[in-house]
């Protein structure tokens, strides 16, 4: 291995990193759904392609600074997630598992082609402060953004980490995991706690959507290959687990961006998911979780 | 397999009608409708098997038709097979894939091993759209031969034209619900809802779940496969586009629509869902959201599906005479 190999090695590891930390940004939300409710959202990848364009849109239309548009966009986001839960999750609770797979998915369908209509299928460029920026550390250059990208994902899922551990809603949400009707009988409001977690879930994916944005562009298909990648993390992580996440999420930008240039970058999208096959072949309780 | 009268006078009909249905619609596109109508049915009972019989929800399932595509037309343009072979080396293929794929997903239950198929969907898209040498990627292959069968080159039948394929495809499928409807009367198929309805319980009488699961999901990949094999010498044209996702949600329409775990629903599903799109088609840029519309509302509200509301009033209608149902 020469000299200009390991400093592409180390360049790639640190544009894995950042990645890995929006894979780690969007599995959490999709573990708490599927965790609370037992929902596997389908339509998480749509709420993170939305947080784009809202983005997009404030900061265009509006001439929202970006750093505003990130939050209102997570705000708008979540109250599209809270709508659409009473629409296609509410209705089925206590039904199996599977229907709400298959209207998330419908609703999916609906939200992409939707934007598609509204909004066109041409890419949409965000344009951060941050992007031309170039900083140098050492080997390594990265532009702003893509640091600002990193610090604000582990800080955010940092957040969410005390905020679960600490918070007395965060506490609500671990004990409706332990035990639903148990937790309803000390007065914890279900329909409440699912909307609350669905908002969560659709903003965080939102955050991703227009962090993201400003590396790569908007457009109304570029929820899907987060949509499974994150699943990919959230069983690497293991359930219920929020630093399980956060380093599976790491681990798969990492490994999928160095794949991408010492493999093939054309497979390195299907990386995740050899990964994550191996992963459940061996410890299929995710690499940081526990026997239950 | 036993059947009370209004069964099969129910079924009698609903063939007679099928096999006259080409000459009520004698369109070319009409009746190319009909042909796809017919091979889609293929993907809706293959995932009935898995999801309808054996309980599992194998969210991968429909990628196995993009995959049988793909064998048949590779057997047939790079080793220069006759139709009657990609189809069989396309239903064994398909079902070794599907043990393939199966050894892994099936260790785990639920909610996982939906997700983990799904995950190797995602793989053979990505394994199709780069293995540039061997499936041209994204630009599909071209060229692949019409089906035909007889004996050398002076005895072949070929299946060209929309009416004589329609009558192929419609003979295979009938064929393959009337297999599975035998085999549902085996103490396999009891085995396949065994297992559905509760795990562990039919582990405590003896059945192995995890071989009997493996079972459901390589018959439903072959029964997949073998309508990737039909559509792939209709089109004459595959490309990585028949991964979509549209697909497999779509597959599961059919089937909910239909009604879970009925012989016959999901043909009636696939069969609807095939032509309703075609409807939608005149308003092609709403298709997918009028179709994931109709997705909600058919989950919320129809959960049993067309057979299922049949079956219902089938039975009321039988119990007064004391006649008691057989599912």
């Amino acid at each position: 291995m020469g000299e200009a190999t390991f400093i592409l090695a180390i360049q790639q590891i640190a544009s894995g990193l950042v990645m890995g930390s929006m894979y780690a940004l969007m599995s959490i939300g999709m573990m708490l759904i599927l965790g609370i409710m037992t929902v596997i959202n389908m339509a998480h990848g749509e709420f993170y392609m939305l947080g784009g364009y809202v983005s997009y849109f404030l900061m265009t239309q509006m001439g929202l600074p970006y750093l505003v548009s990130l939050p209102a966009s997570m705000a708008v986001v979540g109250g599209i997630g809270v709508v659409s839960e009473k629409l296609t999750i509410r209705p089925l609770v206590g039904r199996p598992w599977f229907t709400t797979f298959l209207t998330t998915f419908g609703l999916s369908m609906i939200l992409r082609d939707g934007a598609q209509i509204i909004w066109g299928v041409d890419p949409r460029e965000i344009v951060s402060p941050f992007s031309h920026k170039r900083v140098v550390l050492g080997p390594v250059f990265l532009t702003q953004h893509r640091i600002f990208v990193f610090a604000a994902g582990v800080v955010v899922i940092s957040l969410l980490y005390l905020f679960i551990k600490k918070h007395k809603v965060g506490m609500a949400m671990r004990a409706i995991v332990r035990d639903r009707e148990a937790s309803a009988l000390m007065g914890i409001n279900l329909n409440a706690m699912n909307s609350f977690t669905f908002a969560l879930g659709a903003g965080t994916a939102a955050l991703a959507g227009a962090l993201l944005g400003a590396i790569f562009n908007v457009l109304p298909s570029m929820g899907e290959l987060p949509l499974v990648k994150g699943f990919a993390v959230v069983i690497m992580g293991g359930m219920g687990n929020v630093q399980g996440i956060l380093f599976s999420g790491l681990i798969l930008g990492v490994v999928e961006s160095l794949s991408a240039s010492f493999i093939s970058l054309g497979l390195s999208d299907a990386i995740a998911f050899a990964i994550l096959i191996i992963i459940l072949l061996f410890k299929p309780t995710g690499l940081f979780g526990k026997k239950i | 397999m036993t059947m009370n009268r209004r069964k099969l006078f129910f079924l009698s009909g609903l063939i007679l009608v099928l096999v006259l249905l080409p000459w009520v619609f004698q369109a070319a596109y009409t009746r190319h409708i009909l042909v796809m109508a017919v091979i889609y049915t293929f993907s809706a009972t293959g995932l009935n098997v898995i999801f309808g019989f054996a309980g599992q929800t194998a969210f991968g399932l429909p990628a196995f038709f993009a995959l049988g595509a793909y064998i048949s037309s590779l057997l047939a343009l790079k080793l220069g097979f006759p139709f009657g072979l990609c189809l069989l080396g396309t239903m064994v293929l398909s079902a070794g894939f599907g043990f393939i794929i199966g050894y892994p997903c099936l260790q785990l239950r639920g909610i996982y091993f939906g997700i983990t198929t799904m995950a190797f969907a995602q793989i053979l898209y990505y394994i199709v759209s780069n293995w540039v040498e061997l499936t041209r990627g994204p630009m599909g292959l071209v060229g692949i031969p019409p089906a035909s069968f007889g004996l050398g080159d002076h005895f072949q039948f070929v299946f060209n034209g929309e009416l004589r394929y329609y009558y192929l495809v419609l003979f295979a499928s009938l064929l393959t619900l009337f297999f599975l409807a035998r085999l549902m009367d085996t103490r396999l198929g009891r085995g396949f809802v065994a297992i559905r309805e509760n795990q562990d319980l039919s582990a405590s009488i003896g059945i192995h779940p995890f071989w009997v699961k493996m079972i459901a999901f390589m018959l439903a990949c072959m029964i997949t496969g073998m309508g990737g094999s039909f559509y792939a010498h209709f089109v004459k044209f595959v490309s990585p586009i028949e991964f979509q996702w549209y697909f497999i949600g779509l597959t599961f329409i059919m089937v909910i629509t239909g009604g879970i775990g009925t012989i016959w629903g999901p043909f009636i599903g696939g069969a609807i869902f095939t032509v309703l799109p075609e409807v939608f088609r005149a308003v092609e840029t709403y298709r997918n959201i009028l179709v994931g519309a109709v997705l909600i509302l058919i989950v919320i509200f129809l959960p049993e599906g067309v057979m299922g509301k049949l079956a219902q009033w089938g039975k009321n209608r039988n119990l007064p005479h004391g006649e008691k149902e057989h599912a």
